[in-house]
Parts: structure tokens; sequence; C-alpha cells
């Protein structure tokens, strides 16, 4: 199954959870903040969803910025 | 000065410097200029969470520092865009705040500005408290206004030039014009830029590259504090007329031989 993460084309196993793949990005997610097909995922869907084919996923947090 | 805050949303801030998060050359430096600043209320960026430069969390580290993080939603170049980021900074770290920028090109990096109103609108409608970044246009911070901003964030001059003050007149009429704090962004480069824009009225100011190119940082911080406190109290001891011709400061009566 083949979905894009953070702008890279990912195989990924089917039933992967949201939050399996957030986890393989960083292990302190508490300011992470999850977009789905260009919707906000809200937190508490990422242990309940799972990535469908196609699916265009962006994991980002705060960084420096002016 | 007491009884001299600055509210933004439901916000109190007794520092009128805000201040960004980027291109220090270490985090300890942006600490300490945070410090030396006084400000309490410092701009982030939203980017892709890269597991190879994962570091300690900046959002822990800037509320660590006890100041409120304002996430901005620079490299957005549409309305949607814009507006994506701000639920996400939401979503992410609980906050309604956003420092909205919506980019026109990557050479000047001034504002759209159809897509800033549009973004604007949608933000205050969903919630947000919205300080736009905009062009020193009277007439556009006006309507941003009426869309319900929080604030206004004009700019002196482009993005990282530290240029200065370019339009003085119009960043004057922006704050006669305006019921919400005028707080201005982008383009100062140094002390006294922050001093006149205080003594023109505006309410704030926002810098990163002025005090985080300069070649002691820490050191800037310590002037623009001392000179938004400087331009500040100037505004308010309103400065005397200007004239065209000189008038002694010395009395001329009883002046001998004349």
């Amino acid at each position: 199954m083949r979905a894009r993460v953070n702008g890279t084309e990912r195989e990924l196993s089917p039933g992967t959870h949201i939050d399996m793949l957030v986890r393989e990005f960083t292990a302190d997610t508490k300011t992470v903040a999850v977009a789905l097909n260009r919707a906000v995922l809200p937190r508490k869907e990422w242990s309940t969803l799972r990535v469908q084919e196609g699916d265009d996923i962006e994991i980002i947090a705060p960084f420096p910025g002016g | 000065m007491s009884n001299d805050s600055l509210r933004i949303g439901e916000l109190e801030l007794h520092s009128r410097v805000l201040l960004g998060s980027a291109i220090y050359p270490s985090t300890q430096v942006m600490l300490d200029c945070l410090a030396a600043s006084g400000t309490e209320m410092v701009t982030v960026a939203l980017r892709r969470v890269n597991p190879a430069t994962e570091s300690e969390s900046l959002y822990e580290l800037l509320r660590g520092a006890g100041v409120h993080v304002l996430p901005n939603t620079a490299g957005c170049y549409t309305a949607q865009d814009a507006v994506l980021t701000a639920q996400l900074a939401r979503e992410g770290i609980g906050t309604e705040l956003v420092k909205l920028e919506v980019i026109a090109d990557d050479q000047t990096l001034l504002p759209d500005t159809a897509g800033l109103l549009q973004a604007a609108d949608e933000l205050v409608r969903d919630g947000f408290v919205v300080l736009p970044y905009t062009n020193d246009d009277p007439v556009l911070a006006r309507r941003l206004e009426d869309i319900g901003c929080a604030a206004i964030m004009p700019l002196a001059a482009p993005i990282g030039s530290g240029l200065g003050v370019r339009n003085p007149h119009n960043l004057r009429l922006i704050r006669e014009r305006a019921e919400v704090p005028v707080i201005v962004d982008a383009g100062l480069g140094t002390a006294s830029d922050v001093a006149i824009v205080f003594e023109l009225g505006c309410d704030g100011v926002l810098l990163n590259s002025a005090i985080a190119r300069a070649g002691n940082p820490v050191m800037m911080a310590q002037a623009v504090r001392a000179a938004a406190a400087a331009g500040r109290d100037a505004f308010r001891a309103r400065r005397m007329p200007r004239k065209h011709h000189a008038e002694p400061s010395t009395p001329t009566k009883g002046t001998p031989w004349r």
C-alpha cells in the first residue's frame, strides 16, 4: 500500500495506524499535528484511523520561525 | 511604565517587544536574547518533523522561558495553506493565536493581499486570534480590522532586509485609524528603528533578524528593549512641535549690548 508521508512516497503495511507512523518520526508527539489529505486529523483519531492507499499525510511540529 | 500593557485578544503583555525564534547562533543565545529583550511572546513556524534533526522541543523550551508562543504561517503562498497551517498549530500546541502570513512570492516576501484577506476572514470565523502580517497600507489595515483581526502587523521594510521604517507616514496613518494594536513586523534593523516605530505611536514590534543576525545578539536584544522603552515614553510624553525656523532656548530679555 502506497501513501505520501511528509512529501515522500512510501510503501506501508496494510493496517498501519497514523499513530504508528507518527511515532516513527518522533517519540515526543506532544506538539505534533497531523494533516490527512489536507485536513487536520485530530489526535484522538490517530490510534483508530488506518492509512489508506494514496493518502497524503503531513506530520508537523513547531520549528524556529520569525 | 505601569498600566501601559499591550493587549492582544485576551492576553495582556507587559513587554511590547515580540521576537522570532529563528537563525540565532545557538539555542542558548536565543534564550539569552529572549531574557535580555524582556519579550513575552515569541513566534514559531510549523514544519515537517524530521527524525534526523529531532532535538529538544522548541515549544517546551519557549514555555520554559515563560513566553507565549505565537505560531506563524510562514511559507504559505495561498489562503488555503495558511488556514490549514493555523489549524494544525491549534491542534499541535493548543493556541488560537496565529501570526498570519500569506506570501506573494519568494523574491519580495510581500503579502498576497487578496489571499491575506480571505485567510483572515476564514480564521476569524473559525475562532482564531488573528495577527496578520501586512503591507503598510492603511486601507488594507482597515479591512483587516473590519474582518475582526486582533492586531495589525504592517511591515517596516521587506522581511529580513533590516532597512528600517521605509514609510513612517503610512505607519502613523495606520496607527491613527486603527482600534486594535499595531505591531510593526519585518524590516527593522537596529534599535533606533524600534524607537522610531514607538515614537510614531505604534504599539509593538516584532523582530527576528535584527537581533539574531547582529554581531552580538544579546547586546542588541538589550538595546531593542531600551529603545522600545525610550520610544514609547517619548510618544507618551508628546514631542514638541516641529518648527521651520530657529527659536532661542535661552531668554533674550536682558541680553547685554542689545
